[in-house]
């Protein structure tokens, strides 16, 4: 970043090409929906252009961008908030009548059944996280997927960091019981036992 | 619970992401190897950990992203750009001069076009035919006198147009004359056609009769003496201050159309004479444009403005000011002039009539210096020359009879004056003389 800063355009399609995805990620599970989330992720890049002159290299690249996206996404929930929010489950469009679990691909799976077996917990897991309450889900999704370390989170929720660990706890305890209530159990998903099916 | 024995409860989630330290981590395992509660709790966060894993990783939209870069690389040029200038000075520099450049052509095409000696010297630059006094080499009264003739033709050829469109407008000639009196009311062909002639050598007779068809007699007794100004000026080698009164002798005013009696009257030092008082110089005061459009009485000097002021504003408000100006003054002036003139008449008239000489030279007097042109200076000429023959004055009677006569030859009543002439004293002769002779003081 400090590259790009300096001028370089080379460094920004770098960054673009470390942390789109992950960047996109936390947005699709934070806004629960496909276009908005590629919108966000277009304004979030292009904030981060805009705004590469203030960046300052006391925090890490990835704290900043997913800062930025954080806010973006706090920002659209809060536009929303009154606007009727389409389930997961329900479909993405007049033209397409599958739902936003079953477009997405399953690039871990490792067999037919598991991928089987994926498709089928996918919106379920979709709806579990869907449950948690936002700053709950944002720490999760930081976390979990992003790699994030707490303290780091804090500085991107800007929250202390045994909140964020608190908000940590809470989401998982909230996932094991949403789990639990769609009938997924531990043995089936776990890692050690790729070949057991979703009861 | 005891607060030793599950003091590594709180360390389970930094545990569970491996964020803790080798050593504390070590001591978490130990721990959670000896204590069922807290390997519980863990086994709960890897356990949900697991299920949520299974939650694949999208991949990022390819559109967008060509935009983004582009966008990126002309932000990173911009960020680039300030470096490579040197200082902020130097890159207003360039839209500054620019800006400068244009206000400095701005202020000089302004001034350039409404400055009146930029516009007269141009216009004398345009005019087809020669002026008849040389500007570069005249003084600067006579220019300026030049130039405000040339003012004043402009400004007449401005308003002409509008006039001829107007069915009650006269031509542009008759409006020019009403505006800015009869000196200059001879057409500028025949002007310069006079002057192209000897100093000496009077108007045509074909001019003259021209202009009396048209009931035009002091037109065409003034358009002689402007032409023979002109002439003097240009190659009769008199001196300019001559040059420059005999200009201003041929440009009546309105005022002395509309206000020359009251004028007088106010001023009795100027005892100038008959003829030579009746045109009006270029720099005298002319009526206000609002009085006379409103039709206000006769003559207020108050409001009037020096012409040269009058021309140099009608400059600068521009060529439509100046149409409009012209129009509304000459319908102003024409209207007063006639309603003016056409009253001392019937004074004069009525007082023949009751046997009131005195009146009635008093009358015929505020016509003739009010500058009467045509019939109303011959009405006015003859009844001062039977008003002094009857008051048996016989000096005055006799300066405007040879006024009547010499002005107006062919009129009835000069006819008559001749005859009565030939027959009283057969020696004598009236001859046209070039310039209007020393005339006695009309103010009485």
């Amino acid at each position: 970043m400090l590259a790009y800063k300096s001028g370089d355009a080379r460094a920004f399609s770098t960054l673009v090409q470390r942390h789109r995805a992950a960047v996109f990620n936390f947005i699709l599970r934070s806004v629960g929906h496909r276009q908005r989330a590629e919108d966000l992720l277009q304004e979030t890049w292009l904030k981060v252009v805009r705004n590469s002159s203030e960046y300052q290299p006391k925090a890490r690249f990835t704290t900043w961008v997913f800062t930025v996206a954080r806010n973006l996404c706090v920002d659209n929930a809060r536009k929303e908030r009154f606007r009727k929010t389409r389930s997961l489950d329900g479909p993405m469009g007049a033209d397409d009548e599958r739902s936003l679990g079953e477009l997405l691909p399953d690039d871990n799976a490792a067999s037919p059944e598991r991928a089987a077996d994926s498709v089928r917990m996918r919106p379920l897991i979709d709806q579990a996280l869907s449950s948690l309450p936002d700053e709950q889900r944002e720490v999760f999704l930081l976390r979990e997927y992003q790699g994030i370390a707490f303290k780091e989170i804090a500085e991107v929720t800007g929250v202390n960091e045994n909140t964020v660990k608190s908000r940590m706890r809470y989401a998982l305890e909230g996932l094991r019981k949403k789990l639990n209530e769609v009938g997924i159990e531990a043995e089936l998903v776990s890692p050690v036992s790729p070949g057991r099916t979703v009861a | 619970m005891k607060p030793g024995v599950h003091q590594f409860e709180d360390k389970l989630l930094d545990f569970a992401y491996g964020e803790l330290q080798p050593h504390e981590a070590e001591a978490v395992d130990a721990h959670v190897r000896g204590c069922t509660k807290c390997a519980a709790s863990l086994a709960q966060i890897t356990t949900v950990r697991s299920q949520m894993q299974t939650l694949p990783q999208e991949l990022a939209p390819s559109g967008g992203l060509e935009s983004l870069l582009a966008f990126a690389q002309q932000h990173a040029a911009q960020v680039k750009a300030p470096n490579r200038t040197a200082s902020w000075w130097q890159r207003l520099l360039v839209p500054m001069s620019s800006v400068m450049a244009l206000l400095v052509v701005g202020v000089v095409a302004w001034r350039a076009q409404y400055t009146p000696d930029a516009a007269s010297v141009a216009f004398r630059q345009k005019a087809p035919t020669p002026m008849p006094v040389a500007v570069t080499a005249a003084p600067p009264r006579e220019a300026l006198t030049v130039e405000r003739e040339v003012l004043r033709d402009r400004l007449a050829e401005k308003a002409a147009p509008k006039m001829a469109n107007a069915d009650v407008s006269p031509p542009a000639d008759e409006s020019f004359n009403a505006l800015f009196g009869g000196g200059t009311d001879a057409p500028r062909e025949k002007r310069e056609a006079a002057t192209t002639r000897g100093a000496d050598k009077p108007a045509p007779r074909a001019d003259a009769e021209n202009k009396k068809d048209r009931g035009d007699y002091g037109l065409s007794s003034r358009s002689s003496e402007v032409a023979s100004t002109g002439s003097a000026v240009q190659g009769s080698g008199s001196s300019d201050d001559r040059a420059a009164d005999k200009i201003k002798d041929a440009a009546p005013s309105p005022l002395a159309y509309a206000e020359g009696l009251e004028r007088k009257q106010q001023t009795p030092g100027a005892s100038a004479p008959v003829v030579a008082s009746t045109p009006r110089p270029i720099g005298e005061p002319v009526p206000a444009k609002t009085s006379m459009a409103l039709g206000g009485p006769a003559g207020p000097r108050q409001e009037a403005k020096p012409v040269e002021a009058e021309a140099t504003g009608a400059l600068n408000d521009g060529v439509a000011q100046a149409n409009t100006a012209a129009n509304v003054q000459a319908q102003a002036v024409r209207s007063r002039v006639s309603n003016v003139f056409e009253g001392q008449l019937n004074s004069a008239r009525a007082a023949n009539s009751t046997g009131d000489r005195q009146t009635e030279i008093k009358e015929s007097l505020g016509v003739i210096n009010g500058g009467a042109e045509g019939a109303a200076r011959a009405e006015a000429l003859k009844r001062l020359c039977d008003a002094y023959d009857t008051l048996g004055e016989a000096d005055s009677a006799q300066v405007f009879c040879d006024l009547l006569v010499r002005e107006f030859p062919q009129s009835a009543a000069a006819k008559q004056i001749a005859l009565r002439r030939s027959a009283l004293s057969p020696k004598t002769k009236v001859t046209p003389v070039k310039k209007n002779p020393a005339a006695p003081a009309m103010s009485r």
